[in-house]
């Protein structure tokens, strides 16, 4: 292929970058490889079917003119499956770079709606959260939603950080919320790990929803609740009136769906709701923590169901992706947070994003309370049981042991009955630590220091104390052995 | 022969759970901040954690009462279902909560009460994070939760407490020989909660006044092998004898 192509090429990419936002692009675009350019027709070919289709009916005529805008011979762009094992590795996206001045510097206009959770989004986050905590207080008494679950407020799209683990689950939904059962994803299905943002999407989904049309019945809920009131409705013999509400609903979003797994009639009456609602052309959504194929245990014909619409998973969280978290999350709690301290914690907690914004919460929460700044130090104190599987118990033994190493004498002098200065003096700070860092009781810890009275702790302890606040460095000596023995 | 003896009822007494009753100190201050600063929880969920004696179930008892909170057992969770055990309020207490075995039971008692909007609280001897809790959707949400510590008391607590746990038995106790127990038990609220309780069956029994040498005797039989008082009647279970 010659150069002015794959120039015309990098620009034309970088232009529709630009005009469909980061996500989109990323989602269903980025792994387009052009072919060829023969005559008046572009070829561009794309990994899958599903995304040739979708590329072709929502791009196709951005692409084509695109491409005219560069090079007025082109007529068609032709957009095909690539050939198996063609550009296995994904190809470096020059479009990364920054926009190129383009060559005839057609005017594009600039539509990137990208919902980031941009600095500008957090201020405009406050007084619509406020809103939306109030309409969700007033959920109860609007008869459209009596039928969901309440929904919180936090849970948007705007603050929903976006990363290369989630932005295809994040394209999703954001395609759901804004064109319903027309989006063609019905119903859609998101799956991936506890705590990585399925119900956060579903939340999401349900807000714009009703933001955008406030006259639809959008019903969310878990499967535990779709299950406690199916067998309400038996038991009260109310059942039909139920299938009834649930049939009436114009969106239905089912959280946790793998709670239904062992719970056959429930199971069965999801199944013809489910059916019911598609038909109609009702739009459904469902999450799960494995996908549909994966959902051993639910029954085979709803599973098949579960998937035949857009199956999206959410992988596990990046490190870059933690931490940009973790910044987001700070600014919602309008705090400030050494990044040091978010790197920590990015490091540190990497299970889920439900563990690292309540580690976030819990250093926030500990700082504010005793009124100290946040450090790594603190941090580890404060998330010490999700750090460690056990706390330390130091004992008296590490102590003597630690000590004489410290002081540089024999370990039997921590028992013996000399009383020269060089050897008695670390044995009493090492008493001065027995008290301090073990719970022992005095008569106990006279005993373990070669059976002396506790009368002579208690006269180390005071001599301790009283040296330290007298003598610096000695202060920090014990402060030192303190610190090293409780790491 | 036997010397006659006072035999000593094993009435229950009843430590007062009272929010003027609590005893601050640097052990819990963490612990009762927080419940002070409900409902600002993170998430509306709080845990704390520690060892016997330490105070949880009386933060617990503060709290319920100021939040209208119920106040539940693992045995609550084996016998009904979320929804009947969440009360009006919405808010919910559960003590011993690392001793629930039905864990989907709990998480759907977590689900249930933030859908409500409620708060939960929850005690336990460790941190939720530490229970070993098997389904990955409950483990995560614990490992979430605001978990404070109720660590080892220091000397001036343990003596608010020891102070407090003889004045809960309308035993008069001097000073100084609450000096004399500090010099010479555990740093640990179990351990003074232990002592009480047995200074007390003995000098019931004895009719005596509790003093520095009853104390010793206490210390020296709990060293035996914590051999009981003959006669006693262990609390919690009254026996006409």
């Amino acid at each position: 292929m010659d150069r002015e192509s794959e120039a015309q090429w990098v620009r034309v990419r970088a232009r529709l970058r630009e005009e469909v936002g980061e996500v989109e692009y990323r989602s269903w675009l980025r792994q387009m490889v052009l072919q060829e350019v023969s005559g008046d027709e572009v070829v561009v070919a794309l990994p899958t079917r599903f995304l040739r289709d979708w590329v072709n009916s929502h791009f196709g005529d951005r692409l084509r003119s695109l491409w005219q805008a560069e090079n007025r011979k082109v007529r068609r762009v032709a957009v095909i499956v690539r050939a198996q094992g063609a550009a296995l590795a994904e190809p470096v996206d020059p479009a990364a770079a920054t926009v190129p001045g383009g060559a005839n510097g057609a005017a594009v206009p600039a539509t990137a709606t990208t919902p980031r959770a941009s600095a500008h989004a957090g201020q405009r986050l406050g007084a619509r959260a406020a809103a939306r905590a109030e309409e969700a207080a007033r959920n109860g008494g609007d008869p459209r939603h009596d039928f969901s679950a309440p929904l919180d407020p936090r849970l948007t799209f705007d603050a929903f950080v976006v990363g290369k683990p989630n932005e295809f689950a994040f394209a999703c939904a954001r395609r759901v919320a804004e064109h319903g059962p027309t989006a063609g994803f019905n119903p859609l299905f998101l799956h991936g790990g506890v705590g990585l943002g399925k119900t956060h999407l579903l939340h999401a989904i349900a807000w714009r929803l009703r933001e955008r049309d406030p006259g639809k019945r959008v019903a969310y809920m878990s499967a535990e609740s779709f299950m406690y009131r199916f067998i309400a409705a038996l038991r009260s013999e109310n059942a039909m009136a139920f299938k009834e509400q649930l049939r009436a609903v114009d969106v239905l979003m089912v959280d946790d769906v793998q709670f239904l797994i062992g719970k056959e009639s429930t199971q069965e009456e999801f199944f013809h709701t489910f059916n019911a609602l598609v038909e109609l052309g009702k739009q459904v959504v469902v999450s799960a923590d494995k996908s549909p194929a994966d959902l051993a245990g639910l029954e085979e014909r709803l599973r098949t169901r579960l998937g035949c619409g857009m199956v999206a998973d959410i992988h596990a969280t990046t490190f870059e992706l933690r931490v940009s978290i973790l910044q987001a999350k700070t600014a919602a709690l309008g705090t400030t947070v050494p990044p040091k301290v978010l790197e920590f914690l990015a490091h540190k907690i990497t299970s889920n994003v439900r563990e690292l914004e309540g580690a976030l919460n819990r250093v926030v929460a500990h700082a504010q309370l005793v009124g100290r700044p946040i450090t790594i130090e603190s941090s580890q104190e404060v998330l010490r049981d999700l750090l460690r599987a056990h706390d330390r118990r130091v004992t008296i033994e590490e102590i003597q042991k630690r000590v004489a190493e410290h002081y540089n004498i024999r370990l039997a002098e921590m028992t013996s009955a000399r009383r020269a200065r060089m050897v008695a003096r670390p044995r009493q700070v090492a008493m001065f630590l027995a008290k301090q860092l073990t719970q022992r009781s005095l008569p106990e810890i006279g005993r373990k220091f070669g059976g002396r009275d506790h009368t002579t702790v208690m006269h180390a302890v005071s001599r301790v104390t009283e040296l330290m606040q007298s003598d610096l460095s000695f202060a920090e000596d014990v402060e030192l052995l303190r610190r090293m023995l409780e790491s | 022969m036997t010397a006659a003896r006072q035999l000593a009822f094993g009435f229950a007494h009843a430590p007062s759970l009272a929010a003027a009753d609590f005893c601050r100190g640097a052990a819990n201050e963490a612990a009762l901040a927080m419940i002070e600063r409900w409902p600002a929880w993170p998430a509306r969920r709080l845990a704390l954690w520690g060892p016997d004696g330490s105070g949880k179930t009386h933060l617990l008892a503060i709290w319920c009462a100021r939040s209208s909170a119920r106040a539940l057992c693992p045995a609550d969770l084996a016998r009904d279902e979320a929804p009947a055990l969440i009360p009006a309020s919405g808010h919910v207490a559960l003590d011993d909560a690392d001793c629930v075995l039905d864990e989907p039971a709990l998480l759907h008692l977590l689900n249930l009460v933030s859908e409500r909007g409620g708060s939960l609280l929850l005690t336990a001897r460790e941190a939720p994070a530490r229970w070993g809790t098997r389904l990955a959707d409950l483990r995560s949400r614990l490992r979430s939760i605001t978990a404070v510590a109720l660590g080892p008391p220091d000397e001036a607590l343990l003596r608010a407490v020891l102070t407090k746990l003889f004045a809960d038995r309308q035993l008069a106790v001097a000073p100084p020989t609450i000096d004399y127990i500090l010099r010479r038990i555990d740093r640990s609220l179990a351990a003074a909660r232990e002592l009480v309780a047995r200074l007390d069956r003995i000098a019931l029994a004895r009719g005596v006044q509790i003093g520095a040498a009853l104390v010793r005797e206490a210390l020296a039989r709990e060293e035996d092998g914590g051999g009981e008082y003959s006669v006693t009647v262990s609390p919690g279970e009254p026996k006409l004898l």
